[in-house]
């Protein structure tokens, strides 16, 4: 036992090489320490850096994680925020993060609700193992409305919808969505109160709902749901004309039956 | 007048390959110079550096000698030289020359460096890999490193479709 100890020897750098009787690990690009790894970084470009994330495991983990972290600093923790002054590159970046399976929470503002970084964000949470939070801050469709732009404002609602169905799919319990603030308040109030009102029928176990000051928050209870997938327990919006404009001929809200 | 006779001090490798060399040469080296600050008596014994191979010393050496004399960076300069190493992949002449190495030989120069504590030195390296990177494709970074995909299908699946998606945008 101690022979075989006495073969090995850690090195400074933290990869293990063997005594005089062996010859050590040819040194390249991948047994390099991640410290000197990042020192490299420092001088690559984003898209080089992307390029070298996609070739193994442990690139992935070192230039992807380095790229992210350049606009997203606590994606270490699973928190990540983008606005839209983010790259698309960090989009692909999330996108092709293997060694970031779990994400706690998914933040962005995308005033004016830009169609093509939405469906990026559903692709980034289809590749996720799980995610516990969407926080969204978007335009109202009314500006779309307003423009006469339907068919963008349909195109936007389904995608929206998509991603709230995709979110809803990894687990996520807790949505928020926020817009221009005074636009449709009420409509969408009134709406949701009608949406709690059909919750506290059905479900005896709600814990509670109650309204907040800056928008309504749903609150049902997964306590009657035996299934493993966890259930959408908080749902938080304050861009009432999202929904409450183009889903008006649906005559329920698409997302509802993640609700009840 | 002749000049001061310069303190001569052994090191040996982890090949037991051994090198008599001046002691501000060697001085480059800050773990070496800490070394050395830290025994107060002469000692005859080499220091044993049982990170670094003989050949990968000789060209340290050579670095060192061709820099010593050279203000060693003190902990303001080395945050200036973080500040505009971003900005900045410049290698002088001389470094180039000298770097111009095998791939093994560059990787285990920059470990050395790191070990030894030669700041200029693993600049000077981990630059020269940063513009061997720049502005390849994935595969070209492949071929040049001979990177192995270890990707399992699941994950190539989603990096290849990743690929397909931001080709389409």
């Amino acid at each position: 036992m101690s022979n075989m100890r006495a073969k090995k020897h850690k090195q400074n750098n933290g990869t293990t090489s063997t005594s005089n009787d062996q010859l050590p690990p040819k040194a390249t690009i991948i047994s390099l320490p991640i410290e000197l790894l990042l020192d490299i970084f420092k001088d690559l470009d984003n898209q080089t850096l992307f390029n070298l994330g996609v070739l193994c495991r442990r690139l992935n983990s070192t230039a992807l994680h380095n790229l992210i972290q350049r606009y997203c600093p606590s994606s270490d923790k699973g928190y990540i925020q983008l606005d839209m002054g983010t790259p698309s590159l960090v989009y692909s970046a999330l996108h092709s993060a293997v060694f970031l399976p779990h994400l706690v929470s998914f933040s962005m503002d995308l005033r004016p609700a830009p169609l093509g970084q939405l469906r990026m964000i559903s692709e980034i949470i289809k590749t996720k193992a799980s995610l516990h939070r969407l926080s969204i801050s978007l335009s109202p469709l009314a500006v779309y409305s307003k423009k006469g732009q339907k068919a963008h404002c349909d195109t936007l609602t389904t995608v929206f919808q998509n991603l709230i169905g995709d979110a809803v799919g990894k687990g996520c319990t807790d949505i928020r969505v926020s817009g221009t603030w005074g636009l449709g308040y009420q409509a969408g109030k009134t709406k949701l109160g009608r949406l709690k009102t059909k919750q506290a029928a059905t479900s005896r176990n709600e814990k509670s709902s109650r309204r907040q000051d800056d928008g309504i928050e749903a609150t049902t209870s997964a306590g009657t749901d035996h299934s493993a997938q966890p259930k959408l327990t908080s749902i938080t919006l304050d861009s009432p004309l999202l929904f409450e404009k183009s889903w008006r001929g649906h005559g329920h809200y698409p997302f509802a039956a993640y609700l009840l | 007048m002749a000049a001061p006779a310069t303190q001569q001090i052994k090191i040996r490798c982890n090949d037991e390959k051994e090198f008599t060399v001046d002691r501000d040469v060697l001085e480059r080296s800050v773990l070496i110079k800490n070394m050395l600050e830290d025994v107060t008596e002469q000692q005859d014994a080499p220091i044993p550096l049982p990170n670094v191979s003989g050949p990968v010393m000789a060209k340290v050496l050579e670095y060192c000698t061709h820099h010593r004399g050279e203000p060693l960076p003190s902990a303001d300069t080395e945050q200036s030289q973080d500040e505009t190493r971003k900005r900045t992949t410049d290698i002088s002449e001389w470094d180039q020359k000298f770097i111009t190495v095998d791939q093994e030989m560059l990787f285990e120069i920059i470990l050395a460096a790191n070990y030894l504590d030669i700041k200029s030195l693993l600049d000077v390296g981990c630059k020269t890999v940063a513009n061997m990177i720049k502005g390849k494709t994935p595969e070209e970074i492949r071929k040049l490193f001979n990177i192995v995909n270890d990707f399992t299908p699941e994950e190539e699946a989603q990096i290849k479709k990743e690929n397909e998606w931001a080709e389409d945008r």
